[in-house]
């Protein structure tokens, strides 16, 4: 007889889609959720209550794995709330885990989803509900507790844990990232455990036909054709980019605000390096297909002219600052572009130009007015530059960034004297928080800045003298633009 | 020579001094010159200087600004407004000095909070108890577990209710919660008419959310009183909170006995617990007809009612004889009994008061804090009903 097989992981994680293509094969019989599912038990576990987990197991998972084991087919199950009981199972079963895994961003707002348009029933202690729809209210209220064993089975943070106290003030995304991060937690500890054969794992954040072909290879059975997989992963997409449109729909992470990032990353970061998914915290808020359009642009010349003549006004303000300031001697520019303007402004101090775009750079390479002048290709939000400027510039690019903190923490780190940078989108002194929109077609956010939180943030960076006022744009349809200038100690 | 005549060589020295003199005032004029060009650029320094100021001040303007926007966005919050005038509610009670008074009579004898969460979570980890939401406490049908609800009589503060939802959520226990319908949190009238609160809805939802029991805490009597049609306010209300979705299956009558001479639930047919004269409408409705399947007391007639005692009882001044009379009330009350056999009552100061009325007990007892309460708790056996009474406003932060 096979030994069965178990689909682990969080709630959201695709496991249910694994299993639907796992059925595809007829040596497979891969159930979803059959009950009893342990709710009650994963809790009480993880809240450090005595259970003899062996014996529960036997009476529950273990009948039904004999049961079905008469039928010769390979038995398996998903289950999401396996997971302070991996070590016993395999100890019981010898069976195999198939760990799925995705992006905690895309299971907390696939959680909210459910909460704030179906259930009504994702961690019902919080008290953020503005978002909630009427017909979840409507459903919520059909549940009662002491039988909403599977809102009960979601961990919450113990006595003398960091967010025990607080934990009913945060909001329900601060909860569900806890939840991605615990129990993603527990599973990474558990099998770190058991032999390396006994278990794989897979990202469903956006899996490919290969990688699902080696969950077969790895239950020993036959892959099913490629087709066949294609068409599931089309027809049961776990891909959150073209949103449903629901009314009421929680937003896709990068739309997320600047308040709802740090909440996320300051409960789920660790996970979130674990499982590689923010590796590197300076671009951990980068889409893949991020600045895809600064390689595609056409009639660069003609294009940066416009640019350049349609904000006008923040270019004469920078450059009568500029000749205010003689101690500057080097300059880098965040975003430069192909240098226009400056090309022929700057030209008797080294003026450096940092572009995303290798083709921007090499035009703007070819074009230079000055042979102080130089255009270099690099992501400078994701790499650390190897040397500093007395000033660094950057004139309408952080609008357009992933990461308006890391933009910031980016150009301070370059810095020896000042940093100087313009948002082109206008003067937003009534936000608090940065507001982001990615556009998918265009590859860049367009992003509405907090100057008080720049502010804010320029002061944490150790800057002085931080300014953060309003230009008249250039723009009819603006009125006016945001400068920010810092002087670097 | 004539005098007119001019001598070149004088010429030339002319010539020569008046080119030294303004050569001078052209070397006067350039140190003038320079020396005001140091001026202008001092004044330069000074106006970017300024400007650097008025830039700072625009960012501390911009903070004040934005300090301004909060508190205009809580002082939006807290007044509700319909079709952006402010709603009849908020007119005719200002609401936030509501909250400050309840703030103010309840803090002589609040519990603090972390009491509640502490009794919420031992009555989760007791494994004899069986946490049952007030509608479901009988019968027991485990004979080896105690059926324990936990009532809230919301009198004063819904605020802190939803609140204490919240710890019953968390812990994934069961609570029932009952709004009062003549308090004024609840509604007012004005102009002939009821105006809820609008946040109102909000509450009810909230408490939905949290998977918590919602009714009615009666008192059609105590509107009765004050020369409203209390029987039909009461059956009104009952509809209103169902089309917010609640769904309203009970209710628990407010205390009434001493003001009133009847409970509250008398205007249930079902329950009046003995035949006398009255101005008000005892029996009026139908709990089967309103769709109500439970009142929360679990009262039953007594065969006979003394009159002594129940002289006794209405005699007793609840105002300066608190403790009596809720000892009165809840153990030897002389007109009612109750199905469920123990109840248990936070008084004052995070003090309860315990009527175990189980065959071969038959006590009345305080215990002075929740761990006592958490004691008795874990020393009952199974086998018993048990409500837990309490009125959210008896904790506070």
């Amino acid at each position: 007889m096979n030994s069965p097989f178990f689909i682990v992981g969080t709630e959201f994680s695709g496991s249910s889609l694994i299993a639907s293509i796992l059925n595809l094969s007829e040596s497979i019989n891969c159930h979803i959720e059959p009950t009893p599912k342990l709710h009650i038990e994963t809790r009480d576990t993880m809240d450090g209550k005595s259970i003899n987990i062996k014996e529960l197991l036997k009476k529950t998972i273990l009948e039904r794995v004999t049961a079905f084991s008469q039928i010769g087919c390979r038995y398996g199950e998903t289950q999401s709330t396996l997971g302070p009981f991996l070590l016993e199972l395999y100890e019981l079963t010898g069976c195999k885990f198939i760990y799925v895994h995705r992006d905690g961003r895309d299971v907390v707002k696939l959680g909210m989803d459910k909460n704030n348009l179906r259930s009504g029933r994702v961690y019902r202690e919080c008290r953020f509900n503005k978002l909630v729809t009427d017909r979840a209210v409507l459903k919520a209220s059909e549940v009662l507790q002491g039988c909403d064993s599977h809102d009960y089975s979601r961990p919450r943070p113990i006595a003398g844990e960091a967010l025990f106290k607080s934990w009913r003030s945060l909001s329900r995304e601060e909860m569900l990232a806890f939840y991605w991060a615990r129990i993603n937690q527990i599973h990474l500890d558990m099998l770190a455990e058991l032999p390396r054969e006994c278990w794989m794992s897979i990202d469903c954040t956006a899996p490919s036909v290969e990688e699902i072909n080696s969950v077969f290879e790895f239950l020993d059975c036959n892959a099913i054709g490629a087709s066949k997989i294609k068409s599931k992963l089309t027809n049961e997409s776990v891909a959150l980019k073209a949103p449903n449109n629901e009314a009421g729909e929680y937003p896709y992470w990068v739309s997320w605000n600047s308040k709802k990032r740090t909440n996320f990353m300051s409960i789920a970061e660790k996970e979130m390096s674990l499982l590689r998914y923010a590796t590197n915290k300076r671009t951990q808020w980068r889409p893949l297909n991020f600045g895809e359009v600064c390689n595609e642009t056409k009639n660069i010349e003609e294009r940066y002219a416009w640019i350049y003549q349609g904000r006008i006004n923040a270019h004469r303000g920078f450059l009568k600052w500029l000749q205010q300031k003689p101690e500057i001697e080097s300059i880098a520019d965040f975003g430069s572009g192909i240098g226009y303007g400056y090309r022929d402004e700057i030209t008797d101090i080294e003026y450096t130009g940092y572009d995303i775009s290798k083709r921007v750079c090499d035009i703007a390479n070819t074009n230079r007015k000055s042979p102080l002048q130089n255009f270099i290709c690099v992501d400078y939000i994701e790499n650390e530059l190897d040397r500093k400027y007395d000033l660094v510039y950057s004139s309408g690019t952080i609008d357009n960034c992933y990461d308006v903190e890391a933009y910031l923490a980016a150009m301070v780190n370059a810095s020896s004297k000042w940093i100087y940078l313009s948002c082109y989108r206008g003067w937003f002194p009534e936000l608090l928080e940065h507001q982001y929109t990615y556009s998918e077609d265009h590859g860049c956010f367009y992003n509405d800045l907090s100057p008080s939180l720049v502010q804010k943030s320029l002061e944490d960076l150790g800057c002085t003298e931080t300014l953060a006022y309003k230009l008249k744009s250039s723009n009819e349809e603006i009125d006016f633009e945001t400068v920010i200038v810092a002087r670097v100690n | 020579m004539s005098n007119d005549t001019v001598d070149p060589a004088d010429n030339e020295r002319q010539i020569l001094e008046r080119i030294s003199y303004l050569e001078t005032a052209l070397e006067n004029y350039g140190t003038q010159i320079r020396a005001l060009n140091d001026v202008v650029s001092q004044i330069q320094v000074s106006v970017n200087s300024f400007s650097g100021q008025v830039n700072g001040a625009s960012g501390q303007i911009n903070e004040l600004k934005n300090s301004v926007y909060q508190l205009t966005k809580n002082k939006n919050s807290s007044l509700h407004k319909v079709n952006g005038e402010l709603s009849k509610f908020d007119q005719l009670v200002d609401y936030a000095s509501y909250r400050e008074q309840i703030k103010s009579n309840y803090g002589p004898i609040f519990a603090p909070i972390a009491e509640y969460e502490k009794l919420v979570s031992k009555i989760g980890s007791l494994k004899h108890l069986n946490p049952t939401p007030l509608s479901k406490l009988l019968p027991v049908n485990d004979g080896n577990k105690a059926n324990i609800s936990l009532r809230h009589d919301i009198d004063a503060d819904p605020e802190r209710a939803v609140e204490l939802a919240g710890i019953l959520a968390q812990y994934g226990i069961p609570g029932s919660f009952y709004v009062l319908h003549s308090a004024k949190y609840y509604g007012v009238f004005g102009d002939g008419k009821f105006h809820r609160n609008p946040r109102l809805k909000t509450w009810v939802q909230e408490l939905m959310l949290s998977g918590m029991e919602v009714g009615v805490h009666n008192d059609a009597f105590g509107l009765n009183k004050q020369g409203k049609d209390g029987v039909k306010l009461f059956a009104d209300e009952v509809e209103y909170l169902r089309s917010l979705g609640a769904n309203i299956t009970g209710s628990v009558a407010h205390n009434s006995f001493p003001t009133h001479f009847a409970e509250n639930f008398e205007v249930f047919s079902e329950f009046v617990l003995f035949a006398r004269e009255s101005e008000l409408k005892l029996g009026e409705l139908s709990m089967k007809d309103l769709g109500l399947m439970y009142e929360g007391n679990y009262p039953v007639k007594r065969a006979s009612i003394s009159e002594g005692k129940l002289d006794d009882f209405i005699s007793l001044d609840y105002a300066k004889n608190k403790l009596q009379w809720l000892k009165t009330y809840l153990h030897q009350n002389p007109v009612m009994e109750k199905k469920y056999e123990i109840d248990i009552w936070l008084y004052e100061n995070d003090h309860w008061l315990v009527s175990d009325r189980r065959q071969g007990h038959n006590s009345f007892s305080t215990l002075k804090e929740t761990n006592a309460l958490i004691e008795y708790l874990s020393d009952i056996e199974g086998n018993c009903s048990i409500v837990v009474t309490v009125h959210p406003e008896l904790y506070q932060r």
